[in-house]
């Protein structure tokens, strides 16, 4: 039980851990730059009307 | 039972404040409501966990899904490392969760289905319901992902498609953007008839389905959902407790039998199972690990 227990402790925390790490990543290569520039404008798409 | 209704009112009150506050914090811009302009400051390169259209006139962070379209759909990319992290990382951490608690459109639909108008359909699933819930998953896969990474213009920008023809939280933004602003409301056409037409169907089948957008047609909360039965934050059923009474079934506005698949995809975790169970058989949180290892230190053994 011990052993199951650790297992599906562990499963989450290292998926965290990727998660992060890969959102990390992102950032570095200014992948939230992209994000910025599509947030400020309004998204004629998103609205209907583009 | 007296003692599980006033449990359940008083962790849907809890719910509900806690659903107002994020929906105020997601969009408390409110100089744009007025003005009909959005924010345009720095906290917008970063994701909020619901979906809340980064077009709303009083929206401070940026939409995860229209985000992800954003960034597949710019010339040269392929994968977004930082959104499909951000996605993983409060999937992993709390599965849909956020979409019972923190998301403002599943808090409208929330609202809307309190309206006590038209008789409801909550304890019965609808023709199909097992076809119905796939559709999420492609509408994630073919809006989502594939059509901002495929069609794209001469310039090769994708374009992005869940946003463009079917997502009603954008179409409501749009609606808040263009009461104060007369330029917008000038270049109305057919796809905002069409996304306004999504809209009203949303909004009239909220009345009477509980939650029919999270339910068929979310793409974030189908990520999130991949992740309800790994995610740290799970439900464990605590079999010495459980009597099998169904309570937690009939009172899922779901219809999720709680006691059999605990950590069902369509489950976003709002707890009125929790609140309703009347053995306190539902464990949940980081307390399924803490369980399990005090069952090994004690063991319970039946009188």
């Amino acid at each position: 039980m011990a052993i199951k227990s650790k297992k599906w402790m562990i499963i989450p925390i290292v998926l965290l851990a990727l998660s992060v790490g890969s959102m990390v990543y992102g950032v570095i290569i200014g992948e939230h730059f992209i994000v910025l520039q599509k947030a400020t404008i309004i998204c004629m798409e998103c609205i209907g009307l583009g | 039972m007296a003692l599980a209704s006033k449990r359940l009112k008083t962790h849907d009150k809890r719910r509900s404040l806690v659903q107002l506050l994020t929906a105020i914090i997601s969009n408390a811009y409110i100089i744009g409501f007025i003005e009909g302009k959005i924010f345009q400051g720095g906290t917008k390169s970063f994701c909020v966990p619901g979906l809340n259209c980064y077009a709303c006139p009083g929206a401070l962070g940026a939409c995860p899904i229209g985000s992800l379209q954003a960034v597949l759909g710019s010339r040269g990319k392929s994968f977004s490392f930082y959104i499909i992290g951000y996605l993983a990382a409060v999937g992993a951490a709390s599965g849909r969760f956020i979409c019972g608690w923190a998301c403002p459109f599943g808090y409208l639909q929330d609202l809307l289905y309190k309206i006590p108008l038209l008789k409801k359909i909550k304890k019965r699933r609808l023709p199909g319901e097992k076809y119905l819930e796939k559709f999420r998953y492609v509408l994630l896969v073919v809006f989502v992902i594939l059509m901002p990474l495929y069609v794209v213009d001469f310039l090769g920008q994708g374009s992005p498609a869940f946003c463009a023809y079917i997502c009603p939280s954008g179409t409501l933004s749009g609606l808040l953007l263009m009461i104060p602003n007369e330029g917008l409301r000038a270049s109305l056409g057919f796809l905002f008839a069409w996304k306004n037409l999504i809209l009203a169907f949303v909004v009239i089948s909220s009345v009477i389905i509980y939650r029919p957008f999270c339910r068929y047609m979310c793409p974030l909360g189908a990520v999130y959902g991949l992740f309800n039965p790994v995610a740290l934050y799970r439900f464990k059923i605590d079999e010495q407790k459980c009597t099998k009474c169904k309570i937690c079934q009939v009172t899922c506005k779901l219809d999720i039998p709680v006691y059999i698949t605990p950590n069902s995809s369509a489950c976003i975790r709002c707890g009125d199972c929790i609140a309703a169970c009347p053995h306190g058989a539902i464990i949940h949180g980081i307390d399924i690990f803490k369980t399990q290892e005090s069952e090994q230190i004690e063991p319970s053994y039946p009188l």
